[in-house]
């Protein structure tokens, strides 16, 4: 993390991306994209994280989120990411300091007050929520396949025991980049995972179908269709436009306001109807 | 959930989270491993294949003096 705030997603990090492209209705929505996180690998990580921002968002929509404000949020981010004991403080605006459990602790408390009982998926995000704070400070062991650092540091905390070295090694540098290795044969977390040693939120099928075929009722939905049947008329593809060549299919096919499912479905039923001439087959 | 009014977002499946053992075992929630304790040697074997050069030379690839930063 570079920055709190930018539109760039590779260099100059940001916290918090800015970018303006809601893939909604720009009218009602407005896009949160938060860099921060990018990397995880855990299921139950993720799960956790989009919960949880998903529970804050409902906080400030309430105006019931606690009143923190750090004095230097990046700073913050790679103080309380880098120590492991969890004992780093960092400093709100106010001029008091608080802890990363501290922080986690405020909200987790206003989310229960506030949120508890609404329907199934927030008590599972508020129970699990819990759960976790418990253990990260209790048998952190417990957490082990289920949030990235604490996964990454007993696994380097294995290999300095096994190869006798420190944390000064170069070395675990290069296993810290080979953990989130998406290549299943060299991936570090993929390999704990293969061994079925991590919290699953999918399954394998799950996600081997989502590679094929994004949520039918969507434009990505629509989007893999169009590779999937007609990858020869492809011109050039957008979440936009869509343009074909080759006469089969219309030259543009336009996205920019389809958000609605049943219009969405539509067109899906329509495009899967199109049969090739005999002649282009 | 219905908290904020976005009823196009509501359209999916209602609970995404699979009936399972839960991790504060509670309730519904992911899936548990087969055992509790990760087996380290196979991932030794994988950690000790990983070049100890590597993050020097996507350090000098991508110009970043952290690698943590990037992503």
């Amino acid at each position: 993390m570079e920055t709190d705030l930018s539109v760039d997603t590779m260099h100059n990090r940001p916290i918090l991306n800015t970018r303006d492209e809601p893939h909604a209705v720009r009218e009602k929505y407005r896009r949160l994209h938060l860099i921060i996180g990018d990397a995880n690998m855990c299921e139950y990580a993720t799960a956790l994280k989009v919960g949880t921002t998903q529970l804050v968002l409902e906080l400030i929509a309430r105006d019931a989120a606690p009143s923190l404000e750090l004095e230097q949020p990046v700073t913050a981010v790679k103080q309380l990411s880098r120590d492991h004991n969890l004992k780093a403080t960092v400093r709100q605006k106010n001029g008091s300091t608080i802890t990363g459990l501290d922080i986690q602790e405020q909200y987790y408390l206003a989310a229960e007050k506030h949120l508890a009982g609404a329907d199934e998926e927030t008590d599972w995000i508020l129970r699990e929520w819990a759960a976790t704070l418990r253990l990260l400070t209790g048998d952190r062991r417990q957490l082990v396949g289920r949030l990235d650092w604490v996964t990454k540091l007993w696994l380097l905390e294995t290999f300095m025991q096994e190869e006798r070295i420190g944390w000064g090694d170069p070395w675990l540098a290069s296993l810290d980049l080979e953990y989130h290795n998406v290549n299943p044969d060299r991936g570090l977390f993929l390999g704990l995972e293969a061994e079925g040693k991590t919290w699953r939120m999918t399954s394998e099928q799950d996600v081997e179908s989502a590679l094929v075929a994004g949520p039918a009722d969507t434009r990505a939905g629509i989007r893999g269709l169009c590779i999937r049947r007609f990858p020869d008329q492809i011109k050039s593809m957008q979440w936009e436009r869509i343009q074909f060549s080759g006469g089969l299919l219309p030259r543009t096919l336009e996205m920019g306001d389809l958000f609605e499912p049943q219009a969405v479905r539509c067109l899906r039923d329509r495009y899967s109807s199109v049969r090739r001439p005999r002649w282009m087959r | 959930m219905n908290y904020i009014s976005t009823p196009e977002r509501r359209e999916g499946p209602g609970n995404p989270m699979p009936k399972a053992p839960s991790p504060s075992d509670e309730g519904g929630g992911p899936k548990r491993p087969e055992t509790g304790s990760p087996d380290k040697d196979n991932l030794l074997k994988r950690m000790r294949k990983v070049d100890p050069k590597q993050a020097e030379r996507y350090r000098q690839r991508t110009g970043s003096n952290d690698v943590r930063g990037e992503g």
